[in-house]
């Protein structure tokens, strides 16, 4: 325990030297600068802004940097779904019921600064368990081998297909898509070239970034072309920006549960901050005196989401840096940042990156803070990037991603391959195919492919080694209940007639 | 006619499944040492051709609209960019296509989207080129 919190306390000193500061602060203000543009959620904010970090001038500067982008990003959806029921990311669509009928009360200023201290509070209380969680979760994963890699991240693509939204058969889809893509490139057992096709470019696979910024920010570029005629935004007047004594009463409760809930929530992969704002919503409905007032301005239905869907991306780093498996598309995205900087997460991560991973978690301390101090008084100022016309934003956002691909290894490849991914992204969100599992499948398929190999190895030839150990029998069986319930729903819900149409909508 | 997003997303999922099925016979699926690289490519797409065949099979709900000849455009434009770019340089390559890009896609006028393109071109230069000193070739080589 004392060595566990002297080390947090090292990582702490690294994260405050002036040099991480001004990362974590360049990184807030990015952040939110994109984030609280409409249509552009956490994901495509990391992804466009990932090779800037790859220039920061130490490992845990960049991750420090792509952090801080992360909480901004969240912060800068918040924002949006409160004053323009533009829910900037997913996680935000509930914000949007309550915060924004808040905001035409005149309420805005409540609202918001409910969702910063709410999400600040949940971070630093989900920041304080990941502490001493994490390690005994890293401990835990030292002792699997093949079979429990295998098990885990079968269940890890499992719940991403299922529990993304929308149909689970169109997220299965997505995931054996990524697989595939995963899997081109030099097979690293046998040596053998594995869909090549004779480009030397693609030899050792297909590159992350190009890709993550072609399906995410350029296919939403191309999208949001076809959408460009919707109206102006209109922003409403934010008022008085502390909340009065009733307000924190009414808030607390749901604070507080809303950061045990998304911690919980957090740590499945894929449940992820949408899960968690959902759950934790349905709940204070429940618990609520006055349970008519949802979804007419109740700042409960505020405090409750907001705190738990930044518990929940706080917990979603535990899977990423002990288990090095990715549990939503945004820590997939994030995963992309680590191996960029040469940092391997996973259960050694705590022993050859020490320094790396205490400095991540004390970084999202110095993120939370960065973003209460900067953020809420400088609400007026991002609002005010909303005004600034779409034909200047789209080709601004194109630009940083065309230069930012090129940047990270000067290879007009890659800048094909964004073009091409951007395509494929479009054609995505077009079919309401999420892109978001196809992601999570990708960075997985190796793990998946060698760890599947390994273990028929160890196994001669047969798959009963992984229903024969314990821990990866009772993952699987996990899985499979997953996969079977979810489907289960699916046909039962077609049969019922309120088909496949009704539940991605 | 309408063009379904999904049905043409579909078909392209199904061949991409297809080729990596079929060139899985060409890896092998078992060697002297074990499973072999084939092995999951395999079971993989051929998973996959069925879940499409499913997803094929939903209800197409009417706010799934035909693509539109903007977005189409704009990845004719990007990919004319790409190819370009190798020997064209990043200043006059990117000038064009945002300046493009602006004037037919956000409709507006030539000299209001000559300003901007030039502008963000100068923005991508200082940051990239200048401030973080990524070797860029900025004009064509002579």
């Amino acid at each position: 325990m004392i060595e566990t919190l002297q080390q947090l306390g090292q990582g702490l000193a690294l994260s405050l030297q002036p040099e991480n500061l001004l990362y974590a602060l360049i990184g807030s203000v990015l952040g939110t600068l994109v984030g609280v543009l409409p249509g552009l959620g956490p994901v495509t904010t990391i992804a466009v802004l990932l090779p800037v970090t790859y220039h920061a001038g130490s490992p845990l500067g960049a991750i420090i940097m792509l952090a801080s982008i992360y909480y901004g990003a969240m912060y800068g959806g918040s924002t949006t779904s409160i004053l323009l029921k533009v829910p900037g990311e997913a996680a935000s669509v509930i914000t949007c019921i309550d915060g924004y009928q808040m905001a035409k009360k005149g309420r805005a200023g409540p609202a918001l600064a409910i969702a910063a201290i709410g999400s600040f509070i949940a971070g630093t209380l989900a920041v304080c368990a990941l502490v001493f969680v994490g390690p005994l979760f890293a401990k835990f994963a030292v002792s699997f081998g093949p079979p429990e890699y295998f098990a885990l991240a079968l269940l890890g693509l499992a719940l991403s297909a299922t529990l993304s939204g929308g149909s689970p058969v169109r997220g299965l889809c997505m995931v054996f898509v990524g697989i595939l893509l995963g899997l081109v490139g030099t097979d690293i057992i046998t040596g053998a070239e594995r869909y090549t096709f004779g480009i030397m470019a693609i030899s050792d696979g297909i590159d992350l970034v190009p890709m993550l910024m072609g399906l995410f920010g350029l296919g939403e570029i191309l999208y949001n072309l076809e959408n460009k005629d919707q109206g102006s935004l209109i922003a409403s007047k934010i008022g008085r920006l502390f909340p009065s004594r009733d307000d924190w009463r009414e808030s607390r409760g749901p604070i507080a549960r809303g950061s045990v809930i998304g911690f919980l929530v957090g740590l499945i992969p894929g449940g992820g901050a949408i899960l968690a704002s959902l759950v934790s919503y349905t709940l204070e409905k429940k618990l609520s005196k006055k349970p008519e007032e949802f979804g007419h301005g109740a700042i409960a239905g505020v405090a409750g989401p907001e705190s738990s869907n930044n518990s929940a991306a706080t917990a979603s780093f535990i899977p990423l840096l002990t288990l090095g498996l990715p549990g939503n598309a945004v820590t997939a995205v994030l995963f992309a940042g680590l191996l960029i900087q040469n940092v391997q997460p996973g259960p050694l991560m705590l022993v050859k990156n020490a320094d790396v991973f205490w400095g991540v978690i004390a970084s999202m301390y110095v993120g939370n803070i960065m973003l209460l101090i900067l953020n809420l008084p400088l609400v007026g100022l991002w609002i005010q990037l909303l005004r600034v016309p779409e034909w200047i934003l789209g080709p601004a956002i194109l630009l940083i991603a065309i230069f930012g691909t090129y940047s990270l290894r000067s290879n007009y490849i890659d800048v094909g391959m964004l073009m091409i991914f951007g395509a494929v992204g479009y054609l995505l969100r077009k079919a309401r195919l999420d892109a978001g599992p196809l992601i999570m499948a990708f960075i997985l398929a190796n793990i998946l492919d060698s760890s599947l190999r390994q273990s028929l190895l160890m196994g001669d030839g047969s798959m009963a080694i992984i229903v024969s150990r314990p821990i990866s029998a009772t993952i699987l069986i996990l899985a499979v209940i997953v996969v079977v319930s979810q489907l289960y729903s699916y046909v039962r819900g077609k049969k019922d007639g309120i088909g496949a149409v009704e539940s991605t909508a | 006619m309408r063009i379904v997003p999904t049905y043409v997303a579909g078909a392209l999922l199904a061949a991409f499944g297809l080729v990596f099925c079929i060139g899985a016979f060409g890896l092998g699926f078992w060697t002297d040492d074990g499973p072999g690289p084939g092995l999951l490519p395999f079971a993989a797409g051929a998973i996959l051709l069925p879940l499409i065949a499913i997803a094929m099979r939903e209800p197409i709900p009417d706010d799934e609209t035909s693509f539109r000849i903007e977005p189409l455009g704009a990845i004719i434009l990007m990919l004319l960019f790409a190819a370009a770019l190798p020997w064209a340089g990043f200043a006059p390559t990117t000038f064009v296509a945002l300046a493009l890009w602006i004037r037919i896609f956000h409709r507006q006028s030539w000299w209001r989207a000559a300003l901007c393109a030039a502008a963000l071109t100068l923005f991508g230069y200082v940051i990239f080129h200048v401030l973080l000193k990524i070797p860029m070739q900025m004009f064509p080589e002579r």
